[in-house]
């Protein structure tokens, strides 16, 4: 063995030994020692990779420097190809991790919202019984499947539903009411309930007491005008609705005051007639002069003027003058 | 001093279409100056005062001047076809048609004064009549005088 056990290259001979004991240069001593020296370096590395190690290599806590990455299985690794690598002991992925296959573990780090920091509670699930997903300690629920979703959906809405009335045709089983000042609905410019006939067709809506009396009210599309008919009042009969729209009514008349008329003078002559004086207006008075003839019996009298006033008529549009018809 | 309004001039016209609420004989007049309808005037309510007295006035021939016709507080009440219509709006009188009716109205000045007594009428010549008849009563004597005597 040309290495002691612990690293050092033991020598077989000695030439200065050999030359104080009186020993020649000796062929056979010199192969001896070269062949020692051969088995030596033969138990060395050889750095072009021919010699295989035989026994593990102790480091000293010393590195293996510029080594390559790993390519077969059992090559060593470097650090720059360990740091790639998820520590078993944990560590932290900075980008997506992707699964293919089954993630099993204790717990589940959510984050607290979308943005932001990690929060530091766990969550997962509770497989004892119904699916539960828990957050730390806390049971949070039981998770629902989209069938037990979708039925208790339809249960929730059909029993808010149920007293609607139904756009599709139902029947009130009370009185529709609105709040003061508040309308149903809202047709053209005004908030309005709107019965909308189809084009060219009445709109009209129908009032029924039972057993004593119905009819209908509704707008007729040729003429504009407002009818009630059918029913009780006879199918096929129509009986328009007088308004201001096709009626002008007059509410109030009245005489106003239009003057005092003096007859026309020539001279101190009282000449002509007084023949309306004011278009329209009408005479209510007048006033003479005149006295006893005296012994004849006879009686002078001379209309001296009148009092004149206007009719006025009272309608939707306010107060009218008017004359004669015609 | 009495702070009176000109609201014009007004003669009398008929609109080419009346008005939908407008009896068929209703009569119509619009202002001489622009032709603007009396009852539109009146309906535009910011035209007269609400508490002024409005009144109309109309020529006559006898007095040679304008005389007050009807004057009121509520402008509905005027017709001022052929009329001047005026508008005093610090009247401090009572009922205005007694105070101002009759009176006659100045528009040059708008003064308003009270109408002057026009003289009487002459009166009836009795006493003449009287003579005349007497004069027949004596011929109508004479005449019966010589009919007796014919048909004696």
């Amino acid at each position: 063995m040309p290495f002691n056990g612990a690293g050092m290259f033991v020598r077989l001979r000695n030439w200065v030994e050999d030359a104080t004991a009186g020993v020649k240069i000796r062929a056979d001593y010199h192969d001896t020692e070269d062949d020692n020296f051969a088995s030596g370096i033969s138990q060395c590395i050889a750095r072009d990779g021919q010699s295989t190690v035989l026994n593990n290599i102790p480091m000293n806590s010393k590195r293996i420097v510029s080594l390559a990455d790993p390519v077969d299985p059992q090559d060593a690794v470097t650090k720059a190809y360990d740091d790639l690598k998820l520590p078993l002991a944990g560590g932290t992925i900075t980008g997506d991790l992707t699964v293919t296959g089954k993630v099993s573990t204790s717990g589940y780090r959510t984050r607290t919202g979308l943005s932001g920091t990690y929060g530091g509670s766990y969550f997962n699930f509770n497989w004892t019984g119904n699916l539960q997903v828990w957050v730390d300690n806390t049971n949070i629920g039981d998770l629902a499947t989209t069938a037990y979703v979708e039925n208790r959906a339809q249960a929730w809405a059909a029993q808010y539903a149920a007293p609607k009335v139904n756009r599709a045709g139902d029947t009130m089983g009370g009185l529709l009411t609105t709040a003061a000042g508040g309308n149903i609905g809202s047709g053209g410019g005004m908030n309005s309930i709107m019965v909308m006939g189809g084009a060219s067709d009445w709109a009209a809506m129908s009032f029924h007491s039972p057993g004593a009396f119905a009819c209908n009210f509704g707008l007729n599309p040729g003429d504009g005008n407002f009818y009630c008919g059918g029913w009780s009042l006879g199918a096929g009969n129509a009986y328009k609705f007088w308004t201001t729209r096709n009626l002008n009514p007059i509410q109030d008349g009245r005489l106003v005051y239009a003057g005092d008329f003096t007859a026309p003078r020539t001279g101190n002559q009282v000449t002509g007639g007084i023949f309306e004086p004011r278009t329209g207006a009408v005479v209510t008075g007048l006033w003479f002069v005149g006295g006893d003839a005296g012994a004849t019996g006879s009686l002078a009298i001379t209309c001296q003027g009148g009092r004149w006033r206007f009719m006025q008529l009272l309608t939707p549009g306010g107060w009218y003058t008017v004359g004669y018809a015609g | 001093m009495t702070q009176i309004i000109d609201h014009g001039r007004w003669v009398p016209y008929r609109p080419d279409q009346l008005p939908p609420t407008a009896p068929p004989n209703a009569l119509f007049c619009r202002r001489e100056s622009d032709g603007v309808d009396w009852y539109d005037y009146v309906k535009e309510g910011s035209n007269f005062t609400a508490d002024g007295v409005k009144f109309t006035a109309f020529w006559q021939d006898a007095y040679n001047g304008f005389t007050v016709g009807a004057a009121v507080r509520d402008p509905t009440l005027l017709f001022p076809s052929n009329m001047l219509v005026r508008e005093i709006i610090d009247y401090r009188g009572g009922e205005p048609q007694i105070e101002l009716g009759e009176k006659l109205y100045e528009p040059d000045t708008h003064r308003l004064r009270q109408r002057p007594a026009l003289p009487p009428l002459p009166g009836f010549d009795f006493e003449g009549l009287e003579a005349q008849v007497a004069v027949l009563e004596a011929r109508v004597a004479l005449l019966e005088d010589k009919l007796e005597r014919v048909l004696r």
